[in-house]
């Protein structure tokens, strides 16, 4: 296990909390530092976000994505809370940008040139109904399980378990797992979800 | 399957999962991963590295500028992503229209600090018809010595988009920013 598996926590900033975030030089530190592995994990991310959310077609590429996180970060407009890893916090960020961009869009092809929207109209859009913060109905999230894990169940329970928030040694408590057998189900896990990153 | 999936669960939490888990990934573990994908983790990060030392770069050059000059260059930045839009070009397509790198279109567009060429700013005025000098105010190459300047730069780049096509209001905004550029900047 490395220091990835510590349970992320995205804590507001309030007073007293800014020792917590990067100064301009620890943001450089740190991103001059990212090693081989982090820069191919993070354009692999892009690239999914920037395939998922359609993003290619002339608004930004993978590179710029990744650019963007960079330069926000370093600029303080992305503040990276040290209590989180650099690559989780770049993670957060293009996360965070590439959805500016898919809204930003969203409003745009509701009101195409020179239509503006009136205040009625101002009033439904835009809905949450097909974006990322929208629950997945119950036969959606089925399908997506499926599609990443197969009939591999034992890895998607996992998965879900996961996603409940418990953590590596809590799971391996509720379900009684050796850790041996924990960790080989969570190769397995990654393997299935960098296919899917990767393919999607 | 009997995976339980009764809870509220949202797409982002869904994905966010997923990519907390591969970014829990050894080094080793994400290269064999990467194998049998057939991704190539050196050429990634190749491109990683390039984009990094870019943007530490910009970040440096732009901290050491004056700040007049930072405030022009975003006004410069929003001005021509702006004309791109009302006239529905992408990057390369104004490249090719108006003669010149899409690299720098792409950098004048993205970086604060960065400075253009007098030839790519000579050429993109005359694609968008614009009078001698407006663009050139903007990008440094025109000394100047007015605070208004530097604030109208600054309020046309706080109020605009980024993507799509104008709006009427953005239109508005655009044809007042050239008019004072050509009348008063």
């Amino acid at each position: 296990m490395n220091s990835e598996s510590e349970p992320l926590k995205i804590v507001p900033a309030a007073a007293g909390e800014a020792g917590h975030y990067g100064t301009a030089e620890e943001v450089e530190k740190a991103l001059l530092g990212l090693t081989d592995d982090d820069h191919a994990k993070l354009l692999l991310i892009a690239r999914s976000f920037c395939k998922s959310r359609r993003l290619s077609i002339s608004v930004m590429e993978p590179e710029e994505l990744v650019a963007e996180a960079f330069a926000k970060t370093l600029q303080a407009e992305k503040k990276w809370n040290k209590r989180v890893s650099i690559i989780r916090h770049l993670d957060r960020a293009m996360e965070n940008l590439s959805g500016h961009l898919v809204r930003q869009r969203k409003k745009i092809d509701a009101f195409p040139e020179g239509l503006e929207p009136s205040p009625e109209q101002r009033g439904p859009v835009p809905t949450m109904e097909g974006t990322d913060e929208a629950l997945m109905h119950k036969e959606e999230a089925q399908r997506l399980l499926k599609d990443v894990f197969g009939e591999d169940t034992e890895a998607a329970n996992i998965f879900l378990l996961r996603l409940e928030g418990f953590q590596a040694a809590e799971i391996q408590a509720k379900i009684t797992l050796s850790a041996i057998k924990y960790e080989a189900i969570a190769k397995r896990i990654r393997r299935k979800i960098a296919l899917h990153l990767i393919q999607k | 399957m009997n995976q339980r999936t009764d809870k509220a669960i949202t797409r982002e939490h869904f994905h966010r999962t997923m990519r907390d888990l591969l970014l829990e990934a050894s080094p080793e573990e994400f290269r064999e991963l990467a194998r049998e994908a057939g991704l190539n983790v050196d050429e990634l990060a190749k491109t990683g590295k390039t984009i990094v030392e870019r943007v530490v770069q910009q970040n440096r050059r732009s901290a050491t500028q004056p700040e007049n000059v930072v405030v022009l260059h975003k006004g410069l930045n929003t001005l021509l992503l702006m004309l791109r839009r009302r006239d529905g070009l992408d990057e390369s397509k104004l490249a090719e229209r108006a003669d010149v790198d899409e690299v720098e279109i792409r950098r004048i567009e993205s970086e604060a600090g960065y400075i253009p060429h007098p030839r790519t700013i000579f050429k993109l005025e005359k694609q968008f018809g614009l009078p001698s000098g407006v663009l050139a105010k903007l990008s440094g190459a025109v000394k100047h010595n007015s605070p208004v300047l530097e604030e109208k730069a600054l309020a046309f780049a706080a109020s605009a988009q980024s993507i799509g096509r104008l709006t009427r209001a953005e239109r508005q905004l655009l044809n007042e920013f050239i008019k004072f550029l050509t009348e008063k900047g």
